[in-house]
């Protein structure tokens, strides 16, 4: 069934089954431990949420190529957006399961219409309120995801390694940068008319480089939306705070819009280097969840899954 | 070819997810490595009138006399990026390290243990044939 995608702040139900199933997947364990993903000390069991984690974690140390530090198998590069729709995609998909209801959508954060506000109103936003998914705090208080009910388990060091650790989630809003990215700097990267540009890293000026926020003023959009919430949201761990989700679908939802605006198109094509292995149109996308391979082309059209109630 | 729902929804259930588990456990087991193998300096390149221009890059950082030996990597605009907080980068190394210490404060206070990685920099690890 394909599902509609809906605003998290004007939408109580999909507010609601998204923390249902966010809560049921973080309670949930396959069998997988710690000792199974190279975690040094006592073996405990990891949640189906964050086997997530480990996925984002993993694919942001798979340099592409190798030898560099800049351009990842899902970030600084043009497989940034179709890698992100396919975790989104496969998180759904377990939220449609364990929910029992194949209609659920994953719904979407509009920061930029929080981004209008006066910026003393920002994180004062209802998103943040405790009916929405909780405030700020180290940890979170309130809210679905207080430290009362939310533990995160396993997190990133200063060197970027994963490691055991039992404590409430972290958020620092608006500490890291003041205010969230603005309407008129969506409609600034919706205006780039490629999706993306040779050398494909973080300089270029397309529309990718443009939505993730390494160009025109770092941090932009997306990478912005990370450093406002802060705590949790920083390390290559953030899908931690279920607000990664959130965002990534207004990431998401932007790019769709880009597409109907300009085309289904995608660039790299599979005839550009193998130095640019993972980020082709027909390269397998970096997976551990899966086992069958899904390229950034066969996502470009999405519409058997689901849609945004709107997209601008 | 066509993604399919009923394909993919399958894909998700436990025992499927259980399997892709299992066939990327190799891979698994090595999550919590760290990254970059100790390689520690940053290239840049750029061709200019014919010219090819490299910048190679290292940096000795302590924090309290201790070495914060992490890889950076400097772009061609001059701005530095860290793996730590990889959605950020920086005009300036300091303001990179200020950064680290305010999300990782815990890590660098002075009763928290040595870590392996405090190894001070390594000359063998300036390695410049490797990689890219
Ligand atoms: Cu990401």
């Amino acid at each position: 069934m394909a599902s509609i995608r809906r605003n998290i702040v004007t939408d109580q139900a999909a507010r609601d089954a998204f923390v249902s199933g966010v809560l049921a997947l973080k309670a949930e364990f396959l069998g997988t431990t710690t000792a199974d993903i190279g975690i040094a000390g006592p073996a405990r069991q990891v949640s189906t949420y964050d086997l997530f984690t480990v996925w984002h974690h993993l694919a942001m140390g798979q340099m592409t190529p190798p030898g560099q530090a800049d351009r990842n198998a899902a970030h600084s590069g043009p497989v940034f957006l179709p890698w992100h729709r396919l975790m989104l995609l496969l998180l759904e998909l377990q939220l449609q399961r364990v929910l029992g209801d194949d209609e659920v959508g994953l719904p979407y954060w509009d920061w930029a219409a929080d981004g209008a506000l006066p910026s003393a109103a920002q994180p004062q936003a209802p998103i943040w309120q405790p009916d929405g998914i909780g405030g700020t705090g180290t940890p979170v208080a309130d809210g679905p995801f207080g430290a009362d009910r939310f533990q995160v388990r396993i997190d990133s060091d200063r060197f970027g390694r994963l490691r055991a650790t039992d404590r409430g989630l972290r958020r620092t809003l608006a500490a890291g940068v003041r205010t969230l990215p603005t309407p008129q700097q969506v409609s600034a990267a919706l205006r780039r008319p490629a999706y993306d540009l040779s050398p494909w890293d973080r300089g270029v000026a397309g529309f990718r480089n443009h939505l993730e926020g390494w160009r025109p003023a770092p941090p932009g959009l997306h990478n912005r939306v990370h450093v406002w919430i802060g705590g949790d949201m920083g390390p290559a761990t953030s899908p931690n705070d279920p607000v990664f989700y959130l965002n990534h679908c207004n990431v998401d939802r932007i790019w769709e819009a880009w597409m109907v605006d300009r085309g289904r198109s995608y660039q790299p094509p599979q005839s550009a280097s193998d130095q640019l292995r993972f980020h082709r149109t027909d390269d397998p996308m970096y997976s551990i969840l899966i086992t069958q391979p899904i390229t950034p082309g066969q996502v470009l059209d999405i519409g058997t899954f689901y849609s945004y109630d709107q997209l601008t | 070819m066509d993604l399919g729902y009923t394909e993919l929804a399958a894909a998700s259930r436990p025992d499927a997810l259980r399997a892709a588990l299992a066939a990327n456990a190799e891979e698994l087991r090595h999550a919590a490595d760290e990254h970059h193998g100790g390689e520690m300096a940053s290239v840049r390149r750029a061709s200019y009138q014919g010219h090819e221009i490299e910048v190679w890059t290292t940096y000795e950082i302590t924090v309290d006399g201790r070495p914060f030996d992490v890889h950076l990597t400097v772009d061609n605009a001059g701005r530095v990026h860290y793996h730590g907080l990889p959605t950020r980068d920086f005009p300036s190394v300091i303001g990179l390290v200020k950064k680290a210490i305010d999300v990782f404060g815990d890590e660098f206070s002075s009763d928290s243990p040595v870590q392996p990685d405090e190894r001070g920099p390594d000359p063998h690890h300036h390695d410049h044939g490797g990689g890219a």
